[in-house]
């Protein structure tokens, strides 16, 4: 398991170029996420006193080896404000179907994360938000032919971004679309599409 | 009107906010369990498809290095269908001593430092196959070297038919090597075959030829006779598009011929691209390059028909070879593009023992773009002040490479083609 709490970024300059090479444009996404602000509005955030629940679908893709299998996920989300534009989210994902490839089956039997959320707007109107955190996620790969079986958790860095926008009758209930990235290392990647539905109190 | 709950939010507990989560993007290293399934996708993706190296080669057993030496190492793999491909940069590679001997994951080998331990340097295969190398570093003399003939295992070269030779490096410490880089293979001056730069030697005199091919490493050399014989030699062919017998070019379009060649009593058609003397009826039509790794290539000229003659050993081979097009020339142009010369520019300087390339570009009336025709132009000289080659004959890229001597002076250089001419001055200063 990546041990996340001891990763040191800065301990090796390849470390140090994955930090930069994900740091950087996430760090563009989210300036853009953001509104733009008058001069004072750096100092002016409000707190926020809403909270959500919410639904996802996850059209998933596991890329390894020049492989990619395309399990799916779907799974529930709730969250609160910290600030008007800040909220804390958890999320938890399980795999609804398979996908064979080679010979093997691909399970990504569930998802669990952590994210801190950002939002371009208030909550309803259309916007953008990025989501950073820490996920964990369960993949199964099984294989009939020579027994091969590996159940294992992949721990680390997750994020994700979408597009979200209430329906006009209902407008605290708000549809999001989105890309998620919920594990990525240099042998293999968990990523995918997702279509979700939030309702805010 | 802000509500009770508002409060000032400095910009550095923002980023305090965010910097945990931008850190942890660098935190999903390679962890073992991702390498081991991506291993396991690897081996079930490659049965599937009957990839799977089931045995493989390393270039070499063993190798001496000097420190700071670098040795690229190869392997050669043997899959499930029995195909072979190279393997090198599909094998993890270990140092058993990284502090004498270290390997790259692509296996490169690099002499760290000297020793008498002799460094093992493995290959693995994603199924756990292996093969070693003995690697050495130390800082040894050459004492002497050796020609080896490799092919054929003995007796005369089969003219027409590549013949390839080693070299064998015998060490101050009575170890011997061969070695595959670092060569400078030479024949003489008599003879019509020629030698790669990896020792293969191409023949194809209509006679018995003896050859004395030359070897020289770190300065030591060797020579070795060697005779190629025409006697077993049956037929050679031309090949080409669809046909053995004619071939049909636009002016401007290139085609590389082929050859093979058969031996009496013998069914296997050996490949005699190399040895082929290529000749043409007519070469005003088209020019072919008699030389080099494009031996055979053909570039076509001017409109007409003439005919193509492969020679090699005694035997022929013919084709005709039909131009189409148009080929009215309006203008030479000396080199192409940014760095052509204009027609007001009478001469181009560089320094004593520097060279410089020239190219001719014959424009034809209707076509925009010009045909390089450098190799098949005829260039004079008018001192020997400098020398003169062909560089990359056959290729769209061919040039006229002059190279000065120490001496300073000026050199006339025209380039004729189709009756035209082009003049330029060389000032070697």
């Amino acid at each position: 398991m990546t041990n996340w709490l001891i990763c040191n970024p800065f301990s090796n300059k390849d470390t140090l170029a994955s930090v930069m090479k994900r740091s950087i444009p996430l760090l563009l996404l989210l300036s853009s996420a953001f509104p733009s602000f008058a001069a004072s509005s750096w100092t002016d955030f409000r707190l926020g006193d809403s909270s959500f629940v919410g639904v996802d679908y996850m059209f998933s893709s596991v890329k390894l080896s020049g492989e990619d299998a395309k399990p799916k996920l779907a799974g529930l989300k709730a969250g609160f404000s910290l600030y008007e534009q800040i909220s804390l989210e958890a999320d938890y994902l399980q795999g609804t179907s398979t996908d064979d490839v080679v010979g093997l089956e691909f399970d990504v039997e569930d998802s669990k994360g952590l994210y801190l959320l950002f939002k371009s707007g208030d909550d309803t109107s259309f916007g953008v938000d990025v989501t950073l955190g820490y996920a964990s996620t369960k993949l199964t790969v099984t294989g009939d032919e020579n027994d091969y079986r590996s159940s294992e958790e992949y721990n680390g860095f997750s994020w994700g971004i979408s597009f979200y926008d209430s329906f006009p009758a209902y407008k605290n209930l708000q549809m999001k679309l989105g890309y998620k990235s919920l594990y990525d290392d240099n042998n293999i990647k968990i990523d995918g599409f997702t279509l979700g539905f939030n309702y805010y109190f | 009107m802000n509500s009770g709950k508002n409060a000032a939010w400095p910009k550095v507990k923002t980023l305090a906010l965010l910097m945990p989560g931008l850190l942890l993007a660098g935190c999903n290293s390679s962890s073992s369990e991702s390498e081991d399934l991506a291993t396991a996708v690897e081996v079930a993706a490659q049965t599937e498809k009957g990839t799977l190296i089931e045995s493989f080669t390393i270039s070499e057993s063993e190798i001496i290095l000097k420190e700071d030496e670098q040795y690229q190492l190869s392997a050669e793999g043997t899959d499930q269908n029995g195909d072979n491909r190279d393997i090198t940069q599909e094998l993890t590679w270990t140092s058993s001593n990284k502090d004498i001997a270290k390997v790259s994951s692509k296996g490169q080998v690099t002499g760290v430092s000297y020793s008498t331990e002799p460094v093992t340097i493995t290959a693995t295969t994603n199924t756990g196959i292996a093969a070693e190398v003995e690697v050495l570093v130390q800082d040894l003399t050459v004492q002497s070297v050796a020609i080896r003939q490799e092919s054929p295992a003995s007796g005369d070269v089969l003219t027409c038919i590549d013949a390839s030779f080693a070299l064998d490096v015998t060490y101050t410490n009575g170890t011997t090597f061969e070695r595959t880089s670092d060569i400078t293979w030479s024949v003489d001056d008599n003879t019509t075959a020629t030698i790669d730069s990896d020792g293969t030697l191409h023949t194809y005199s209509d006679e018995v030829e003896e050859t004395t091919i030359s070897a020289t490493y770190e300065e030591v050399s060797t020579t070795k006779k060697v005779s190629a014989d025409p006697v077993n030699l049956n037929t050679i062919d031309i090949r080409s598009q669809d046909s053995t017998t004619s071939i049909a070019l636009a002016v401007g379009e290139r085609l590389q011929l082929q050859s093979r060649a058969t031996l009496s009593g013998d069914e296997t058609e050996y490949n005699a691209d190399l040895n082929i003397n290529w000749q043409l009826t007519d070469s005003t039509l088209a020019g072919v390059t008699n030389s080099g790794a494009n031996n055979g290539q053909l570039l076509a000229l001017k409109p007409g028909i003439t005919a193509i003659t492969a020679n090699c050993g005694g035997k022929t081979a013919t084709a005709t070879l039909t131009v189409s097009g148009d080929a009215t020339l309006s203008a030479l142009t000396l080199n192409q593009g940014d760095s052509a010369i204009a027609d007001d520019v009478e001469s181009i300087s560089i320094n004593a023992e520097e060279s410089v390339e020239l190219s001719l570009d014959a424009n034809f009336d209707g076509s925009t773009t010009g045909l390089n025709v450098t190799e098949f132009a005829t260039w004079s000289i008018s001192s020997t002040l400098v020398s003169s080659e062909i560089t990359s004959a056959g290729t769209e890229d061919a040039r006229y490479k002059l190279t000065s001597t120490s001496t300073t002076g000026e050199v006339v250089i025209t380039a004729t083609y189709d009756g035209s001419s082009k003049t330029i001055k060389l000032l070697i200063e």
